[in-house]
């Protein structure tokens, strides 16, 4: 099956993100009609691979890669929910995934071809996260208006699982041989990642604001039958990513 | 010439200082109380304030005594019940009442357009505070609203009184005292239900408890254009939270709708509650007691022992069940309204069913809610002979009043 497109993806979300209140006035001018229980949120970005296990040392020292092709753009969302005034509990999902067409870099077929072949790095976390804010997020006058602060800086960290695939389709250099043969080599697992966090939420009206996020992640999973002998794949990376952010 | 003009201007001097001793020395009243000057009676629920005045009944007038005080003079049946004096000059003065201790106080706001009382008092060993605020509503209304806080309970009680005219039975002096009432008392009285901004809340919640400055903005039911920054404003102003959620309830009635709380319920502030927690409305049982009392809630069966006037029987005892309402007496006025908060989910429910059309299947406790209580209930006749009983009478009436009044939201009807 293939993947959703991530653009795509990140577009129909923000599309879909202001219609959820639509049904139902929440707030006045500037303010909520209680403080809010539950944030949704968005996100987009860049992905960097820190790339540092020996698959892909040989990966990139073979093939006309190299390791700023394993990051990517990369969109998210979550769902957190305030645990006291300054600490939510927040529920994640990311996605990347690179795509890059190579070559070897010191062969050629016999035809003076380049042997081609095409690398796949996908990873898609999904984390729990404890974010704190460093700021007051809002104020409560009475119980029935939340006014929301203006900006709102967060730091943050979590555990969770990430989905992770490593996949190499295309032709190859048989070095016992020298043949030239198509196939795949498709590494796919789960393994356990943690992360952490930092960003500022700026908030443009009482429903909405707008995210900056980065974010360090680190995990290292098995590479499978396809890819024996190595040590496991580093799935770590920084994020870069700004995002929309909604409070139900 | 200049000797002349000496005397001419010196003459005019003494003239115009005498004026004004004269004028002092008369009965005469300010601005301030120049919209409450006439008769009031009450203002039963459901009938719009330019309604014609009930033909018989008790009334309340108010004359212009020396200074910037009134008399406030309760007549039934062309008798004076009682006389009340208020001076809104803001000192403070000694409690007029047999077997209490005290003091009281009654200021005008600095707009002069409300008046705050306030009074603190031990009877039987018992302290209470009673604070209220008189005022006006947009469509000339005398609204009284009034708190009266003993042991940390705060009760809140709502009257309105409307424009009796010159009632034919009236006492000579009081009559002769509403002869020169004219146009000016009428725009005073606009002017002093005019809006009223945020520096009004801020000082109403400085000068009243914050349950009878929530009524009072409840029952106004004015739409304040209220924004994030209003609300700071107010919060750091020391406005307390009951006072902005009313605010905010009454500045969004697509999301917010009031309903009369029950006994049990009024005796809190200003509830939230969503519509499957609302209480059964509870209707105006009464809009005034017999005779006004600035003071107290009003009827207090002629004579403080047996009333709330200073709390001798103490604030806050309730009798679930009993048709003597708040404990002895009957109390005057109503409960203030709660606020329902409307969810979407309950605004929602509905069915479009074929060869029927569209058909409500739920939610229809919020249409309830959204009615104002004041829509077809009557009251009973005053009986202010009988203190309690009439309590009891009034509120079973009362009730069967407001289930009629519930259906009675928005019709739709053809268009012609």
């Amino acid at each position: 099956m293939k993947a959703p497109n991530p653009f795509r993806l990140a577009i129909a979300l923000a599309l879909a993100l202001p219609c959820v209140p639509a049904a139902a006035q929440s707030g006045g001018d500037g303010y909520l009609f209680h403080r809010p229980v539950a944030t949704i949120g968005i996100r987009g970005g860049y992905s960097a691979a820190t790339a540092g296990s020996d698959v892909f040392d040989d990966v990139t020292s073979q093939l006309t890669l190299n390791k700023r092709d394993f990051g990517s753009l990369t969109v998210g969302a979550d769902i957190g929910f305030s645990l006291t005034s300054k600490l939510d509990l927040t529920f994640d999902a990311g996605y990347s995934r690179s795509s890059h067409k190579s070559e070897f870099r010191d062969f050629v077929d016999n035809n003076d071809q380049p042997i081609e072949q095409t690398t796949t790095f996908e990873r898609v976390p999904f984390t729990a996260n404890l974010k704190l804010h460093l700021a007051p997020t809002g104020r409560s006058v009475g119980t029935l208006a939340w006014i929301p602060s203006r900006f709102v800086p967060y730091i943050g960290g979590g555990v969770g699982v990430m989905r992770y695939r490593f996949e190499q389709q295309g032709d190859f250099v048989d070095f016992n041989t020298n043949a030239v043969f198509p196939s795949t080599f498709d590494a796919q697992d789960w393994a356990f990642v943690e992360q952490v966090m930092a960003g500022a939420e700026y908030n443009v009206s009482p429903m909405f604001g707008v995210t900056f996020d980065a974010r360090y992640l680190h995990g290292r999973g098995n590479l499978g039958a396809a890819f024996k002998g190595y040590d496991k794949i580093d799935l770590s990376g920084v994020s870069g990513s700004v995002g929309l952010s909604l409070r139900l | 010439m200049n000797v002349t003009m000496k005397h001419c201007v010196a003459a005019l001097g003494i003239l115009a200082i005498t004026s004004s001793a004269l004028a002092a020395q008369q009965a005469t009243v300010g601005p301030k109380w120049q919209g409450w000057i006439g008769c009031w009676s009450a203002s039963p629920a459901g009938e719009s304030a330019l309604a014609p005045a009930p033909v018989s009944g008790p009334v309340v007038c108010i004359t212009p005594s020396l200074g910037e005080a009134v008399d406030v003079t309760t007549i039934d049946e062309g008798k004076v019940v009682s006389t009340q004096r208020i001076d809104a000059g803001g000192a403070e003065r000694p409690l007029d009442a047999k077997g209490c201790t005290g003091v009281q106080r009654a200021s005008w706001s600095a707009d002069e357009r409300r008046v705050y009382l306030r009074s603190t008092s031990t009877c039987n060993a018992l302290k209470s505070t009673t604070t209220a605020i008189l005022g006006m509503t947009a469509s000339g209304e005398w609204l009284d609203v009034r708190g009266v806080t003993s042991y940390g309970n705060t009760s809140v009680r709502v009257a309105r009184y409307r424009d009796a005219g010159i009632p034919a039975a009236l006492p000579t002096e009081i009559a002769n005292a509403l002869r020169d009432r004219n146009a000016a008392n009428e725009a005073a009285r606009l002017a002093a239900g005019a809006a009223v901004g945020p520096k009004a809340v801020i000082e109403a919640s400085h000068a009243a408890d914050s349950a009878v400055v929530a009524a009072w903005l409840l029952e106004r039911d004015q739409r304040f254009n209220v924004d994030a920054k209003t609300l700071v404003q107010l919060a750091d102003a020391g406005v307390p939270g009951a006072v902005t959620d009313a605010l905010v309830a009454v500045s969004n009635p697509q999301v917010f709708h009031f309903a009369r709380a029950s006994d049990q319920l009024a005796q809190t502030d200003a509830s939230i509650t969503t519509p499957d927690e609302r209480p059964q409305e509870r209707p105006r049982v009464s809009a005034m007691g017999v005779p006004y009392d600035p003071w107290s809630w009003g009827y207090s069966g002629y004579g403080y022992p047996y009333g709330y006037g200073y709390g001798s029987l103490g604030y806050g005892r309730y009798y679930p069940g009993s048709p003597y309402g708040y404990g002895y007496g009957y109390s005057g006025g109503y409960a203030p309204p709660i606020i329902v908060v409307t969810s979407a989910e309950a605004q929602s429910r509905g069915q479009m069913v074929k060869g029927r059309g569209y058909t409500q299947t739920q939610g229809g406790s919020t249409g309830t809610a959204s009615e104002r209580p004041r829509s077809t209930y009557t009251p009973p006749p005053p009986t202010p002979s009988s203190s309690g009983s009439s309590s009891s009478s009034g509120s079973t009436s009362s009730s069967s009043g407001s289930e009629s009044s519930s259906s009675s939201g928005r019709t739709a009807k053809p268009r012609p």
